[in-house]
């Protein structure tokens, strides 16, 4: 069992199992020595608050005892590309508002978990697809920063990545 | 409050990265953040393919191309971003008849290619030229351009075309690299200018106007082109991959060039392995050709040719028979692909399975794809090397759609050997009965 601290002091006692789906939390009790059967301290130290924890450690359960992706390898990475499918289970549980989404994403990077990262990175990839910059702009509360002149010179310069 | 801006680059740059182009098109023009991070996708792997007219007017000339050499020109810290550039022109001429044979420039057959130049192509080819030297962080390099060939051949400026675009250039990271079109194909490999460059093909050059520097390209294990090329790029090359194109025969000169590949440092370096003849029309002779010169090959990719109508009439089976004398010569022979071979698509599960086990007596198949697409595979048992029987079993193709009756599961096809060690097949046990086929025979 391992003792995970949030940054708001609340503790949560999950099974090594469950904690080593994160690789930073993995690497970081592998580097310090520590066996399973000791519950070790570790601050988490970067969550404002408790409920995306509470997701991300929902997914982890869920996930349990899968194999880790390999990591720089050539080939993984282009099927992850070619593919934008979510698995059903995956595709509910991000279902959320957001900036739920956005706190799972950001807590997924922390704490190096690369295939929810992943499966934040499409949900969003799936929202802005099809979508012009207009309507990505309003979706995600984003200030369009560009002259007219220079959308018109950007259209231009990249005209040739057009799809014939 | 968390928004999209709280997001760091390279989680931006994640979601980026599952975006088709078009839609990198439209992020583009999302903020000047996403402008810059979709800017560093779309120019690290880049690929123009588009529709060039030769003839007519200047309308149909290769506008992307000429737009992406503008931008890269006038943006110059573009540059360092593209690892992987890919230009593949298409032209009128092979878009009106598709279903024509591929150009290819060899005495047997001259294709017959009249239509005269209209189009200027020198404004792009200077950008190219001006472009590509600056490239050094390229990895991949894939131009295929198809400039209509000279009228007087070697004429200088014709020569010089190729030439120009790679001239006297280092491609320190370049490992992958093909081209097609240039004719002749550009002279720029000093022994220094690709130094790991692993795979090459030049898809529709049928000799090289010069002799091939000694030293260049030491690490090349996969090369596709012309039996003339081969012979004169690979000896001394550790080449372990090699795709042919071009007619049915080689002459003996070309054999003993391609015979000729050999690393100097690598020990464990046992010649061809991989050989993809799918570019050619394949014969039993040129199959006795490659067992005599490339003995070494463990997997082969064939397209056969199918000249009878007794050939097709079986579905090439009976020309497959008469390939066991020439496979009994090919002893490292594991895997066996016939599936370009076209116009014989009847499968006929019980003759392949047979064949099967008559050609694994003689060689170590483990695998045999045959023309009608189904595949066996001959699975390590441990009973097998005890002196045990092998088995095959059909694990691909249209016998084991789920829609076909009697044959859902494959193992219903496999089937007792029994020949025991197959590099001696007259020492071998007394066979067993026949195997048991699948009820749907």
């Amino acid at each position: 069992m391992v003792l995970l601290v949030t940054s708001d002091n609340k503790n949560f006692v999950v099974d090594r199992e469950v904690a080593d789906r994160s690789v930073f939390v993995k690497n970081t009790l592998e580097a310090r020595g520590l066996s399973i059967a000791t519950p070790p301290m570790l601050n988490g130290g970067c969550f404002e608050l408790t409920s995306p924890f509470l997701q991300v450690l929902e997914y982890c359960q869920h996930h349990r005892g899968e194999p880790l992706p390999t990591t720089d390898d050539a080939n993984a990475d282009e099927n992850r590309k070619r593919t934008t499918d979510i698995g059903e289970w995956d595709r509910k549980f991000i279902t959320v508002d957001h900036e739920m989404l956005f706190e799972i994403i950001l807590a997924a990077n922390y704490l190096d978990i690369k295939p929810l990262l992943d499966v934040g990175c499409k949900t969003i990839g799936n929202m802005v697809k099809g979508k012009s910059p207009e309507e990505v702009r309003k979706l995600f509360d984003i200030v369009n920063d560009f002259t007219p002149e220079e959308e018109a010179q950007i259209k231009k310069e990249n005209e040739w990545a057009e799809d014939p | 409050m968390s928004t999209i801006e709280n997001l760091p680059n390279e989680v931006l740059t994640c979601v980026l990265s599952f975006l088709p182009t078009a839609s990198l098109q439209q992020s583009l023009l999302i903020s000047h953040r996403f402008r810059a991070l979709t800017e560093l996708l779309l120019y690290t792997s880049v690929c123009i393919q588009e529709v060039v007219q030769l003839t007519g007017s200047q309308d149909g000339g290769p506008y992307k191309t000429w737009r992406w050499c503008r931008t890269i020109l006038e943006r110059p810290h573009l540059i360092q971003y593209v690892k992987s550039l890919t230009i593949k022109w298409f032209t009128d001429h092979h878009n009106r008849q598709s279903n024509q044979r591929p150009y290819y420039p060899g005495p047997a057959h001259p294709t017959p290619v009249s239509p005269i130049r209209d189009i200027d192509l020198e404004p792009v080819f200077i950008e190219l030229a001006t472009i590509l030297p600056n490239l050094t962080l390229l990895e991949s390099l894939e131009l295929h351009l198809p400039t209509l060939p000279p009228k007087v051949p070697d004429s200088e400026p014709h020569l010089a075309l190729g030439n120009r675009l790679l001239g006297s250039t280092s491609f320190p990271n370049l490992s992958h690299l093909a081209i097609s079109g240039l004719v002749p194909p550009p002279q720029f490999f000093l022994p220094s200018s690709c130094p790991i460059l692993t795979t090459l093909r030049f898809s529709d050059v049928h000799e090289l106007p010069y002799p091939f520097p000694y030293g260049a390209l030491p690490n090349l294990s996969d090369f596709k082109g012309s039996p003339a090329t081969a012979a004169a790029i690979l000896p001394g090359r550790p080449v372990r991959s090699l795709s042919l194109i071009g007619p049915e025969y080689l002459r003996v000169a070309e054999w003993e060039g391609i015979s000729q590949v050999h690393s100097p440092v690598d020990s464990a370096y046992h010649g061809i392995e991989s050989l993809d003849l799918s570019g050619m029309s394949v014969t039993p002779n040129l199959l006795r050709d490659v067992a005599r010169w490339i003995p070494t090959v463990k997997d082969l990719k064939i397209r056969l040719a199918l000249r009878h109508t007794l050939h097709h009439a079986l579905g090439g089976i009976a020309l497959l028979t008469a390939l066991s004398p020439v496979l009994l010569s090919l002893t490292n022979l594991t895997t066996l692909d016939m599936s370009p071979t076209t116009g014989a698509s009847t499968s006929q599960v019980q003759e392949e399975l047979m064949l099967c086990q008559t050609w694994s007596k003689y060689c170590g198949l483990r695998k045999v794809v045959f023309p009608s697409g189904d595949v066996w595979i001959q699975p390590i048992k441990e009973a097998e090397l005890i002196g045990g029987g092998c088995e095959w079993i059909l694990v691909g193709g249209d016998s084991i759609a789920p829609s076909k009756p009697g044959s859902s599961s494959p193992e219903s096809v496999s089937a007792n050997d029994g020949a025991g060690g197959f590099n001696n097949p007259f020492q071998g046990p007394i066979l067993p009965p026949a195997p048991p086929l699948p009820q749907s025979l």
